[in-house]
C-alpha cells in the first residue's frame, strides 16, 4: 500500500480537499473556540504576560527618554578653540566652514576677536579705557558636538584633529561630565537588554506551561484526533494560533499599561523639567513602536505555545 | 489482505501482548476475534492501526509492512482504517455531526463534502435527526452508532472494531451487527474483537481464537 498516493477505491481521497487557506481559517476558528473555552485562564495568563513585557517596554522607553534628555544637555556642552592671534577673520571664517562639515559636529559658530574685546570691555566696565588697538583676545570658534560624539573615543579623536590644526593655539573641553552620564546610559541600556531578554524568556515560559496544561486538558481529544488520523501540523495549529492570539492581547495590554504610566508621568516630569528651565517633556509609544510590541509580543506567544506543544504532544503519539 | 507473520509484542516490563502470531485475513473478510481479556485481541487491532509497532515480526496490510512505514506518514495510514471501539471514543465538546466529521476533517475535504458524506453516514445508522445533538445526550446505542458513523464516512477499506457491544443489550448489538453486514457487502474488511458469544453464534463467521497472546483456533464458517 502506498500510502501518500494510492488511496483505496473508496477511500478518502476521492473527495476534494480544501486550500491551506480555508484549512488555516478553520484552525483560526478552533482557536477561538479554545481561548472562549478557557476564558479564566486565558485572561491570567495575558495579564502576567503583558506585564513581563510592560516590564522593559517601560525601560526601554525610560532610555529613549534619556537620550532625549542628553540632547537637550548637549547644547550645553561644547568645545572652544582659540585661535592663534596671527590667525585673520578670512581664515577664522573659513576654519569655522570647514568645522561646520565635520559629522562630528552639531553646530559651530565664530566669536570675532573685536566682538569679544567689546562685550568682555562692556562686561568688565572697562570700555572707556579700552583700547581696539591692543586687543589682546583671539578669535574663537565654538563647537557643539553631536550627542555620539559623546562618546570617549569619538570626543577625543575630534579634541585631536582641533589641537593637530595649525590655526588653534588651545582647546577648552567642558562636556566630561556628559561622558560619564553618557557611560551610566549605556550600562543602563545594556541592563534593560538583559532584563528585557529574561522576562521575554520568563513571557515564553509562562506561555509554554499554560499551553502544556491546554494540551493535556484536551488529551483525550488530541489522541481521537490522531486515531482519525490527524497530523501533528493538523493538532498544533489552533493551539499555535491560540498562543499568537495570547501574544496579541497581551501586547496591546502591555502597549496600554505602558501608555498609561507616561500619561500618569508626563505632568510632574514637565514640572520638573520647568524648575530647570527645560521645556524637556516625557515621551510615550510612538505607533510604530507600539506595533512593533504587539508583534513580537505575538511572536513570543506564538513561540511559547509551540514549545507548550512539543513538550506535551510528544508523549501522546500512541505509535511507540 | 492483512498478514501477519511470527508476530511478537511484548510490552515494557515483560507483559506480551502476542507470542508468535502467523494469520492471514483477506481482503473484504468478515473475522471475529474472540478470547478472555488480555488474550491479545486489542493488541492485534492496535497494530493493525498502527497505534503499537510489533516487538518482533510483520504486520503486512495491502502490501505495505507496516515496521516500515515513517512515523510522519502514519497519520496518512490512518484515514484508510476505520476504528470503533467499546467506550465510542466521542469528543464530548462536539455536536454529533462535527464527531463523525472529524476524519473528513482532519484530512482536509472539503465542507460542502463532508457535509455530503456526514449526513449520509448518519442516515446509515439512522441518527441522522440527532446530527446537532451532543454525545452526552444520546443513549449507550446511540453514541455506538455515532462511533460507526465516524468509523465508515472516511469509506475505509478496513474496519476494526473492539468489543462493539460490549455495553449494549441483545437488541441493540443486533442492530449493530446488521451494519457490520451491511459495511462488508461492499467490499470493507471486518475485524470484531469481542468475547460476545451471541455475537459470534450469529455471525455465521470466521473466529480466531487467541490465548495468552497465542493462536489457539481459527475456524471458518460452516456452510
Amino acid at each position: 500500500m502506498n500510502i501518500r498516493r494510492t488511496t483505496p477505491a473508496e477511500g478518502a481521497r476521492r473527495f476534494r480537499t480544501e486550500s491551506v487557506f480555508l484549512q488555516h481559517w478553520r484552525a483560526l476558528g478552533e482557536s477561538f473556540k479554545q481561548v472562549d473555552a478557557n476564558r479564566a485562564p486565558t485572561a491570567i495568563g495575558i495579564a502576567v504576560m503583558a506585564v513581563a513585557i510592560a516590564l522593559p517596554a517601560l525601560l526601554y522607553i525610560f532610555i529613549q527618554n534619556q537620550h532625549a534628555l542628553f540632547e537637550d544637555w548637549g547644547d550645553e556642552a561644547s568645545l572652544s578653540a582659540f585661535l592663534h592671534r596671527g590667525v585673520d577673520a578670512g581664515a577664522a571664517e573659513r576654519l569655522m566652514q570647514q568645522l561646520a562639515g565635520d559629522s562630528r559636529v552639531a553646530s559651530v559658530r565664530l566669536i570675532h576677536r573685536d566682538d569679544a574685546f567689546a562685550e568682555f570691555a562692556a562686561s568688565s566696565g572697562l570700555a572707556d579705557i579700552a583700547d581696539d588697538e591692543v586687543n589682546p583676545l583671539p578669535h574663537v570658534v565654538v563647537l557643539v558636538p553631536r550627542a555620539a560624539t559623546w562618546d570617549a573615543d569619538r570626543a577625543q579623536s575630534l579634541i585631536a584633529a582641533l589641537e593637530s590644526n595649525t590655526s588653534i593655539d588651545t582647546v577648552l573641553v567642558d562636556f566630561a561630565w556628559i561622558d560619564r552620564l553618557s557611560a551610566i546610559g549605556r550600562v543602563a541600556e545594556r541592563a534593560v537588554f538583559i532584563v528585557a531578554l529574561l522576562l521575554a524568556g520568563g513571557a515564553l515560559l509562562i506561555v509554554g506551561n499554560t499551553f502544556r496544561a491546554l494540551v493535556h486538558q484536551h488529551q483525550d481529544e488530541i489522541e481521537v484526533l490522531k486515531l482519525v488520523g490527524a497530523t501533528d501540523a493538523f493538532i498544533r495549529r489552533p493551539f499555535l494560533y491560540s498562543g499568537a492570539m495570547h501574544g496579541f492581547l497581551a501586547g496591546a495590554a502591555a502597549a496600554l499599561l505602558v501608555e498609561t504610566v507616561f500619561a500618569a508621568l508626563k505632568n510632574p516630569v514637565a514640572r520638573v523639567a520647568e524648575t530647570y528651565l527645560s521645556d524637556f517633556t516625557i515621551a510615550g509609544f510612538s505607533a510604530v513602536q507600539a506595533v512593533l510590541l504587539i508583534a513580537v509580543s505575538c511572536g513570543l506567544g506564538w513561540s511559547g505555545a509551540w514549545i507548550g506543544i512539543i513538550l506535551s504532544l510528544r508523549p501522546l503519539d500512541p505509535v511507540d | 489482505m492483512i498478514h501477519f507473520s511470527a508476530v511478537t509484542k511484548t510490552y515494557p516490563g515483560g507483559n506480551q501482548g502476542l507470542r508468535n502470531v502467523d494469520l492471514l485475513i483477506e481482503a473484504g473478510e468478515y473475522t471475529f476475534l474472540t478470547g478472555h481479556s488480555g488474550a491479545g485481541k486489542s493488541t492485534l487491532l492496535r497494530l493493525i492501526a498502527l497505534i503499537e509497532r510489533t516487538s518482533r515480526g510483520n504486520v503486512i496490510v495491502d502490501g505495505r509492512n507496516l515496521e516500515r512505514v515513517p512515523a510522519q506518514e502514519v497519520p496518512y495510514y490512518r484515514r484508510h482504517i476505520g476504528m470503533i471501539f467499546q467506550e465510542h471514543k466521542l469528543l464530548p465538546r462536539r455536536s454529533v455531526f462535527e464527531n463523525v466529521a472529524l476524519p473528513l476533517t482532519v484530512a482536509a475535504i472539503r465542507h460542502r463534502e463532508i457535509r455530503k458524506r456526514v449526513r449520509a453516514a448518519l442516515d446509515k445508522v439512522n441518527l441522522l435527526h440527532k446530527e446537532r445533538a451532543t454525545p452526552d445526550t444520546l443513549s449507550a446505542g446511540e453514541q455506538q452508532r455515532v462511533g460507526i458513523a465516524r468509523a465508515v464516512v472516511n469509506r475505509p477499506t478496513i474496519l476494526l472494531a473492539d468489543e462493539p457491544t460490549g455495553n449494549l443489550d441483545p437488541a441493540l448489538s443486533q442492530e449493530i451487527l446488521a451494519l457490520f453486514d451491511q459495511f462488508n457487502q461492499v467490499g470493507v474488511t471486518m475485524i470484531i474483537a469481542t468475547h460476545d458469544v451471541e455475537l459470534l453464534r450469529k455471525g455465521h463467521r470466521r473466529v480466531i481464537e487467541l490465548k495468552e497472546g497465542s493462536l489457539l483456533s481459527d475456524t471458518l464458517p460452516t456452510p
